[in-house]
């Protein structure tokens, strides 16, 4: 294998480090005036299609998408704010109430305990990426609230001065009292203050005379990572803290992630015994992301949806690695962005307003574009349903682009919108079912979505267990179930169920209506008098309650309860089918609706690659089956069953033959026979070249020995050991 | 090629992590400078950091945005700076785009820092040989040793005279060494205070050279030594009479390999 020898690049150097380069007005210029595309000019987005895509159409995606994100971030921040709101609320109290004298009944005032300083211990969460959010939010929630807030990250606060310098930066910083901080470090990165709490004690005078500060204003003090403050540091400023307590109310608030052990670990037991301490719950990251899903996914306020592979890796970077919301969102708004960057077809989402109204498209469909819907799988299903009916509208559109575009897609577009509406009520019956469920049964929403996604409805297995509750119900228990579906039906209005699927053509108000009649007054209605003419036989003799084992599984009450008649177990029996029907309807699978294909987010694989990656796996994948990336002719052997015994060819890259070489060897591997070895393999080559030959080939290997062997060290594979000369120890195993 | 051609809208940084001497706090002080239009900054890497991410982060500034792009941030010298390089990470103008070699290098970041960086992770495995990272591979100037074959390469560009003179100095130095080891078989390794390596007075040395007639005066015969000083071939030192004595930082062996090799 001969190397080209390429230019050094313009930035290697052997001297310098660093370069800076800056954008030119000059250049700027000339290129505008060539009109040559950058890719900057549309904030990254290219045209699909090979370039063929229209530039209206790019941009048009463009907007869609800087329009989707914001409003979609916004929520998501809502969402964890409302999560968070009553252990905020509870806080912000507490630092209110700090210090605040108590009232006897005497109608004196008691000072409280001499000099503890009011601690609050928070627990946020192994998820340690969002504390900042968090923190910041209370923050604010605080400095809302009257009091000062000061959030101290570990990072700045590695001794004590450096600590009451940020301390007193934040404090000053914040307030009209600017003169101080014209001095201060921000500007320049010099101090001419000497930091102390003295200093503090002084403006905090100062700011009570001049009227800005009242009674029940607070310094909070936040450390926002306690475990990473050294403890030494910690301890000390307690104590310095506690001293000027009566002269400045410090709350202080310790952000934990682990458990309250790590409390009595860090500090002594002198300043424990100086603080004052409540705790609190701020761990709502499961909360958290059951309303994000509700939100976002279940509702459909991102107009893209999941299907299930990417839901499940959505789920799983949550679930299994640590509850942190901000990496479920970095994939969300990962996947919307390879949505809108790379599917052409993203501009139909134009066609889906805020409030699930379907609209036009603003632009006209291409040639590309319009072929591309019409292969869509889901498209020919729903244009071949029409056949019988409307055999023109078929041929219609196969054929006219434009009919297409204004009335297929409307249409298809109109049904997948229902579809979405109707998942919804599905997904907050079943809520209410789980209510009225055994604690072990009720799962989250985020889990519930996931089952419906993955599987039809009739083979859920969750699903068969509530509905073994739902059967179990009593007359109370179902006409309480009733009663609450019909609460929650209107606020979904779903003209889907009102066509299609449900028995005599009833909607599902209707149906529910006529189940509760049925409940209330089981003999007196319509139903019974179907069934009479079947019973008329056997009505004189008492019936036997339990006939089959379905009726003792489903029905253990009828053992033991003689009041029900059998019309109301007929009744309970209706209401059971309804209910059946209802869900079966609402939660169908996503694969029978039309444009599901564009609207469900597949690429589970580029999610997975972009944020669980593997550079160690991607490096021996390279190394050891180089085929994986290139699929050259020269190196192609048929891979043994047992692939670790693949022959070593001459025509392999350097590295990678001197990589399996040394697979082959223990601990320590003597670099004079790694060279032999590889000398061996790499002038077969020349052998079968019948080239040159002699000391050329010879010192032409040893280069290359040496350069792989420099790679691999470069790579973390080898490392050069004092003990052995000539010897380097091998740090990886297993592959 | 990202940096000159489709960066035009923003400032580039380019940091070399594969540079064995590379500073960071150096590195931050020129984008302050350059880009951020700071001056005369100084303190620890975390708040130049801060500094730069404050910049970014007001309302006030003049350069939008920035991107960073630093080859290897798994190099040797940038592996302690992490949480610096999280701080503009984590800032929303900054736009930072890095490369690992390194096949342990996600171990560098916890996962406070992995959420601070936000990484989104591209395979782009090019089998292109890595010929600028390793062509480091000897420079280390930490060390003010150079090891026998930089001497080697030095000599090699060097004029006649000049090796001449770098052989006075080399056989000397072997003579002394071959002595020193056969008179000193009672004490264990050297007597204290002994040098490591023997050297010649200044004085001996030029008068040697000048018996050659490989110098013709003391000023051509200073600018030779300084050369070699340069490129660390030789060293000095004074001893307490204020002589100065010139010795060449290796043992005999590897000088008598060396002298082999230059003929």
């Amino acid at each position: 294998m001969t190397d080209n020898y390429k230019p050094v690049d313009a930035f290697d150097s052997m001297t310098e480090s660093t370069f800076i380069i800056k954008p030119s007005a000059k250049k700027n210029a000339a290129v505008r005036r060539q009109s040559v595309k950058r890719i900057t000019d549309s904030g990254g987005f290219v045209p699909l299609f090979q370039g063929d895509e229209s530039t209206e159409s790019m941009e048009l995606r463009r907007t869609l998408f800087e329009a989707t994100w914001p409003p979609l971030e916004q929520l998501i921040m809502n969402t964890e704010e409302a999560a968070n709101n009553v252990a905020m609320a509870e806080m912000c109290t507490f630092a209110s109430n700090a210090y605040r004298k108590i009232e006897t009944d005497e109608k004196g005032r008691l000072d409280p305990p001499a000099t503890e300083l009011a601690t609050a211990v928070a627990f946020a969460g192994v998820n340690t990426g969002d504390h900042s959010k968090l923190f910041t939010m209370l923050r604010v929630r605080l400095q809302a609230a009257g009091h000062h807030a000061v959030l101290l990250e570990s990072q700045y606060c590695t001794t004590l001065p450096n600590m009451l310098r940020a301390l007193l930066d934040q404090v000053f910083g914040g307030t009209s009292a600017g003169e101080v901080s014209e001095d201060s470090v921000v500007a320049t990165g010099t101090r001419t203050i000497n930091y102390d709490a003295s200093l503090l004690a002084l403006w905090w005078g100062e700011e009570k005379q001049a009227g800005r500060v009242t009674e029940d204003t607070r310094i909070a003090v936040i450390l926002q990572d306690f475990e990473g403050f050294p403890p030494l540091v910690v301890d000390d400023f307690v104590r310095i803290a506690t001293g000027y307590c009566q002269q400045v109310p410090i709350v202080l608030v310790l952000g934990l992630a682990t458990s309250y052990e790590s409390l009595h670990q860090s500090l002594t037991k002198s300043s424990i015994s100086m603080l004052n301490v409540e705790r609190f719950n701020l761990q709502r990251s499961k909360e958290c992301i059951d309303a994000v899903v509700t939100k976002m996914l279940i509702e459909g306020a991102c107009v893209l949806a999941f299907g299930a592979e990417a839901y499940k890796s959505l789920l799983d970077q949550f679930l299994l690695y640590n509850f942190s919301i901000s990496a479920f969102v970095r994939k969300l708004k990962y996947a919307v962005m390879d949505f809108f960057y790379a599917h052409p077809l993203s501009i139909l989402a134009s066609m889906v307003d805020s409030d699930k109204r379907v609209t036009d498209l603003p632009i006209r469909l291409s040639y590309d574009q319009a072929e591309l819907v019409r292969m869509q799988r889901s498209t020919q299903r729903f244009i071949e349903s029409r056949q019988k009916d409307n055999p023109e509208f078929v041929h219609k559109a196969l054929t006219d682009d434009v009919f297409l575009q204004t009335s297929v897609i409307k249409q298809m577009l109109r049904e997948l919108v229902e579809y979405r509406k109707s998942y919804s009520l599905g997904i907050a019956l079943i809520r209410v079912i789980q209510e009225h469920a055994p604690e072990p049964l009720r799962k989250p929403v985020r889990a519930l979505h996931f089952y419906s996604l993955g599987q039809d409805f009739g083979e859920c297995t969750h699903w068969k267990t509530l509905s073994a509750v739902v059967r179990k119900m009593k007359a109370p228990g179902m006409e309480q179930l009733v009663a609450r579906f019909e609460e929650i039906v209107p606020s979904h209005s779903v003209a889907r169920l009102q066509r299609t699927g449900l028995p005599d053509g009833k909607s599902v108000q209707e149906l529910l209506l006529h189940i509760r009649e049925l409940l209330q007054d089981p003999d007196n209605s319509s139903e019974h008098e179907e069934s009479s003419l079947d019973n008329a036989g056997s009505s004189s003799v008492a019936p036997k309650r339990i006939r089959t084992r379905h009726d003792m599984e489903n029905r253990p009450f009828l053992l033991f309860d003689n009041t029900s008649s059998d019309s109301m177990l007929r009744a309970l029996d209706k209401c059971c089918q309804v209910i059946e029907q209802i869900l079966e309807l609402c939660l169908a699978s996503y694969r029978d609706i039309p444009l599901h294909e564009i609207f469900y987010y597949k690429h589970s694989l580029l999610l997975d690659t972009t944020f669980s990656a593997q550079p160690r796996a991607a490096v021996q994948t390279a190394l050891g089956k180089t085929a994986y990336y290139i699929n050259c002719e020269c190196c192609d052997d048929d891979e043994d069953d047992d692939e670790a015994e693949q022959r070593i060819l001459p025509s392999m890259q350097d590295t990678s033959i001197a990589y399996r070489l040394h697979r082959e060897c223990g601990r320590m591997i003597n670099i004079y026979d790694w060279y032999m070895a590889f000398a061996s393999v790499v002038e077969k080559e020349g052998d079968m070249e019948m080239g040159e030959e002699g000391s050329e080939s010879q010192s032409q290997s040893q280069a290359r020995f040496m350069r792989a062997v420099e790679e691999m060290r470069l790579l973390g594979f080898i490392k050069s050991t004092q003990r052995k000369t000539d010897h380097v120890i091998r740090l990886t195993w297993g592959m | 090629m990202f940096a000159t051609e489709m960066s035009d809208d923003a400032p580039v940084a380019i940091v070399n992590g594969y540079f064995p001497t590379l500073n960071l706090k150096s590195t931050l002080e020129k984008i302050l400078g350059e880009i951020a239009g700071f001056n005369d900054t100084s303190g620890p890497v975390v708040d130049l950091a801060a500094l730069i991410s404050g910049y970014f982060d007001s309302d006030k500034r003049t350069v939008d945005r920035m991107y960073l792009v630093v080859h290897n941030i798994d190099g040797a010298c940038l592996r302690k700076h992490q949480a610096a390089l999280a701080v503009l990470g984590n800032c929303k103008n900054i736009h930072l785009l890095a490369s690992v070699d390194h096949i342990e290098a996600p171990v560098m970041w916890d996962t406070t820092l992995a959420t601070k960086f936000n990484w989104a992770w591209h395979d782009l495995t090019t089998f292109e040989p890595y010929t600028v990272e390793t062509s480091y591979e000897n420079f280390s100037s930490a060390s003010t040793e150079i090891g026998p074959r930089g001497v080697l390469h030095v000599l090699a560009s060097l004029t006649e005279n000049a090796k001449s003179v770098f052989r006075i100095l080399a056989e000397h130095q072997i003579a002394e060494s071959v002595m020193g080891d056969g008179g000193d078989d009672s004490s264990a390794g050297q007597r204290l205070g002994a040098p490591k390596y023997p050297g010649m007075a200044y004085t001996a040395y030029f008068g040697a050279c000048r018996d050659q007639f490989l110098v013709s005066s003391e000023m051509a015969f200073r600018s030779q030594l300084t050369e070699f000083r340069d490129h660390k071939v030789i060293q000095s030192r004074h001893a307490a009479d204020g002589s100065e004595t010139v010795f060449i930082p290796l043992d005999a062996s590897t000088l008598g390999t060396i002298l082999e090799g230059m003929d």
